[in-house]
């Protein structure tokens, strides 16, 4: 008879009142602790890694070797525009695919495989070159200074990639944050075989900014 | 006793729906390319495109006037005759390492074949194809397909394979490529 009354009596309590209960013993609970949202998820954590320490991904292994502003550009004749600079960036890159795949994105604002300073240039740029086009990075080999050279795949390929940037976005000594972007491969349904989409970054690595080649005047 | 007919003949029928399931054509086989398979000192004819195979070998480095292939890996040479019999057409040259395909290098320029071809003008030279050192110690290495097409998906349409056993090839430190150029008859 007492338990059936306080049945009654429990059951008479608003339903908001026990949710304002369970509220309240949580945050008494979780004061000591340190209260709530004060745990970094380790799988949100971006692994900050070397110069020079290989990064794996699914379509592209990429180890960043150096950084340098240069005026003298790989290609031999280019010359630097008045206000303009070539961030010059080193990277080690494996084709992961099991196709030869074409350089000509490696540093594009769209299929780049590297980001700098989130997107001053590489992946997600939006800054514009002396001609009033993005940006992006061009790919020549380092050893024989091909332009735009095929990935072979398995095969890890030192390639520079060369940004234009405004004289002043940095400087010698600064240093930049590069970060590795990935992407997914799925099945493509417009044509046979397997594309890569949805980019995502998977290493940050922190490279101080050398100084490169100066053009003689 | 009267539905046994009937019962044998549904028996049948999912065995001949089976049977019909386990033998029809892949997409390979409804789309795959028509090859025509070649070998050494031999001109072989495709659709379009003519080839003969003279010579492979490996290489550390390779050079060329003006030029200097310094790789991790390891070149594949393949020298040959290319023609083309109909139009002009620039051929897509690779070759499969197990799933892997690697397409002709074009880090020579000038001193490797892969330049388009006039119909009737077969040039000779070299194809060079940068390879991971690795395949040289795996099973796959001893099977390598080299293959001349028109395009890098031939569907329905002439291709030309060799098949070629790396380890069998001669290896050489540096090898100099030979100028391309018109075809001796």
């Amino acid at each position: 008879m007492a338990a059936g009354s306080l049945r009654h009596r429990l059951a008479r309590v608003h339903p908001f009142v026990w949710i304002g209960a369970v509220a309240v013993i949580a945050g008494l609970i979780a004061w000591p602790l340190g209260g709530w949202d004060t745990v970094e998820l380790q799988s949100t954590k971006l692994p900050v890694v070397q110069p020079g320490e290989l990064v794996e991904g699914t379509q592209y292994s990429v180890s960043v070797e150096s950084a340098e502003l240069t005026s003298v550009h790989p290609d031999g004749f280019s010359e630097v525009e008045p206000g303009w600079m070539w961030l010059r960036l080193e990277l080690v890159v494996t084709n992961e695919t099991n196709r030869t795949a074409f350089s000509s994105d490696l540093g594009s604002d769209y299929k780049g495989v590297v980001t700098v300073d989130d997107g001053a240039v590489g992946y997600g740029t939006e800054s514009t070159g002396p001609e009033g086009r993005l940006a992006t990075g061009a790919p020549y080999l380092v050893s024989d200074g091909t332009y735009l050279p095929g990935l072979q795949p398995a095969l890890p390929t030192r390639v520079e990639l060369i940004f234009d940037v405004r004289d002043g976005t940095w400087s010698v000594g600064d240093e930049l944050t590069v970060g590795i972007v990935d992407r997914t491969p799925y099945e493509s349904t417009l044509e046979t075989g397997i594309r890569y989409g949805f980019p995502h970054l998977i290493a940050e690595v922190p490279v101080t900014l050398d100084q490169g080649a100066e053009a003689t005047p | 006793m009267k539905r046994l007919p009937a019962v044998l003949a549904l028996l049948a029928l999912i065995g001949g729906a089976l049977v019909l399931h386990l033998t029809k054509p892949s997409d390979e086989d409804l789309q795959g390319p028509f090859v025509t398979y070649a070998g050494f000192g031999e001109q072989v004819e495709g659709r379009d495109l003519t080839w003969e195979a003279e010579y492979a070998y490996l290489a550390d480095r390779l050079t060329a006037p003006g030029w200097t292939g310094e790789t991790d890996g390891i070149w594949l040479v393949i020298e040959g005759t290319i023609g083309s019999k109909l139009g002009i057409t620039t051929p897509d040259v690779s070759v499969r390492v197990g799933e892997r395909i690697y397409e002709a290098s074009d880090r020579p320029g000038d001193a490797v074949l892969g330049d388009s071809l006039d119909a009737g003008l077969p040039q000779a030279g070299a194809f060079a194809f940068e390879l991971p050192r690795s395949v040289l110690e795996s099973e796959e290495g001893t099977h390598v397909t080299a293959r001349i097409a028109n395009g890098f998906r031939v569907r329905l349409d002439s291709a030309i394979d060799m098949v070629l056993d790396l380890t069998q090839l001669d290896h050489r430190g540096t090898a100099a490529l030979p100028q391309p150029g018109m075809a001796t008859p």
